[in-house]
């Protein structure tokens, strides 16, 4: 005597055997599943990575076309609007003179100092990289921030300023933004910009060290 | 009837002593017991193997087939009642006896006086389900050297047992009985058709089959004959009914054999 009926057997029977189906389809197109899905985050990691200023500049410019919409609280960016055109000017570039090569090598006598410079340089990198990397991440206005004074400390004042805009609208009742933008305008020969950014600033909010920046320009 | 349903009574799981099987694990197990049993010097003897290797297919067969041995008794389930045991052993003495007509320490003495030497043997089957009493009495019994006992047990539980203050300081011996390998279930079955002129069924019986099988039994004797004997129900209903497609073994049926055993879970 069977347990179960015939019938009913022959019906689990079919169950069994599209269960058994279902594992071997799943056993073949999981694994290319997987793969395609390693593949495509790859491919999306590739296209992300390169170059994070154009995105910033990119997101920049939605912020300035949707500013309409933005609170009327006043960030470094209306400061920017406001801001002459560029002049262009021209500047003659000198062509380096060309040295005659020694005549002889003197053999282990190393440069040292290109070496450091070399070595400087990439830390730099690394860290401009974690830095933006932690602003992907994050979209804070620290580290923004952290990107602004990078550039300042670096003395590249225009993206400086591009980082501290980005700051104060994260925040802008945060004193640093606005210093770091006034004192990049006035590296770039601009103190009647970085004092009226520094003077907005102080209508609304207090800071003690913007005050003395403003009084030193 | 077709043949079928008259092959499958050969599957069915008994003692039928007919279908004894030479495997390689039970035929040492069984010399390993005969010799134990005629040298007279071992007063416990254990036999582990896991559910449905042929432990209590052993005993009966020495019991049954084995002459140059001297088995007292064999208890096919362990006893409940002590006093019953002992009046069971002592009226094999040849005294009859009524139950509670002597003391537990009464009856022991009778028993020396009448068996000694560990020259019967007393084999008790599914002996881990033995109680701390009982276990205590086979002891005392082994102990004074009245009988020698054969005790057949499942060998996790039996591992379990021998680790016991009764039996771990104690002269005993350990047989263990292993299951059939794929050769061995495959042979199995072939020579089981074979012997009872189901020959037609036999060659119906691929090396695939065979293998199916031994992969589900996983080398118990049991589940083996469990699935045998269900595989010829199947083709006995659909040869019957007219189900072509379940008429021969193959993949569907012996599938649908092991989903009604319960080796495969379909639900």
């Amino acid at each position: 005597m069977l347990n179960n009926n015939f019938s009913k057997l022959v019906k689990l029977y079919g169950k069994y055997k599209a269960r058994e189906r279902n594992k071997r389809i799943l056993k073949i197109f999981l694994p290319l599943f997987i793969v395609g899905a390693i593949a495509l985050t790859i491919l999306q990691n590739r296209n992300n990575t390169p170059v994070e200023d154009n995105r910033t500049n990119l997101k920049e410019n939605k912020t300035q076309t949707e500013k309409k919409e933005e609170p009327k609280e006043k960030t470094l960016s209306h400061v920017e609007k406001e801001k002459p055109q560029k002049q262009i000017q021209k500047t003659e570039v000198k062509t380096p003179e060309v040295q005659q090569m020694p005549k002889h090598i003197i053999k282990n006598s190393k440069p040292a100092a290109p070496q450091e410079s070399f070595k400087l340089k990439i830390t730099q990198r690394e860290s401009l990289y974690n830095l933006l990397l932690n602003h992907k991440n994050q979209k804070s206005y620290s580290t923004a921030i952290k990107i602004a004074q990078f550039y300042l400390n670096e003395k590249d004042y225009e993206k400086a300023v591009k980082w501290a805009v980005e700051a104060s609208k994260k925040d802008p009742s945060q004193a640093q933004s606005w210093i770091i933008y006034a004192q990049a305008k006035k590296a770039m020969g601009k103190p009647d910009v970085a004092k009226k950014a520094l003077s907005i600033f102080l209508k609304h909010n207090y800071s003690q060290q913007a005050q003395n920046l403003l009084d030193s320009l | 009837m077709n043949q079928f349903a008259e092959a499958k009574e050969l599957f069915s799981d008994d003692f039928d002593l007919s279908g004894y099987f030479d495997s390689l694990s039970f035929e040492y197990a069984k010399k390993q017991l005969i010799d134990a049993m005629q040298a007279h010097d071992v007063p416990l003897i254990f036999v582990l193997g896991n559910p449905g290797t042929g432990k209590s297919f052993l005993l009966n067969y020495i019991h049954k087939k084995v002459t140059n041995v001297k088995v007292a008794k064999y208890f096919t389930h362990p006893y409940f009642d002590e006093k019953e045991f002992l009046e069971t052993l002592l009226s094999l003495a040849g005294r009859n006896i009524e139950h509670n007509e002597y003391s537990t320490e009464t009856l022991i003495s009778n028993l020396k006086k009448n068996f000694n030497n560990l020259e019967y043997t007393v084999f008790i089957d599914e002996a881990q389900l033995l109680t701390e009493d009982q276990v205590e009495l086979i002891r005392i019994l082994s102990d004074q050297k009245i009988f020698q006992f054969v005790l057949a047990m499942h060998k996790k539980e039996g591992n379990y047992i021998l680790q016991k203050d009764h039996f771990k300081s104690r002269t005993n011996k350990r047989i263990e009985l292993d299951g059939l390998t794929d050769k061995e279930i495959g042979r199995y079955i072939e020579s089981r058709l074979l012997a009872n002129n189901f020959s037609t069924i036999a060659a119906m019986f691929r090396k695939s089959h065979l293998k199916f099988i031994a992969k589900y039994a996983n080398g118990n004797f049991r589940t083996t004959k469990k699935i045998v004997k269900t595989l010829l129900e199947i083709l006995n209903i659909a040869n019957r009914e007219g189900y072509k497609k379940y008429s021969k073994i193959n993949d569907a049926t012996l599938t649908m054999a092991a989903i009604d055993t319960g080796l495969i879970d379909v639900k």
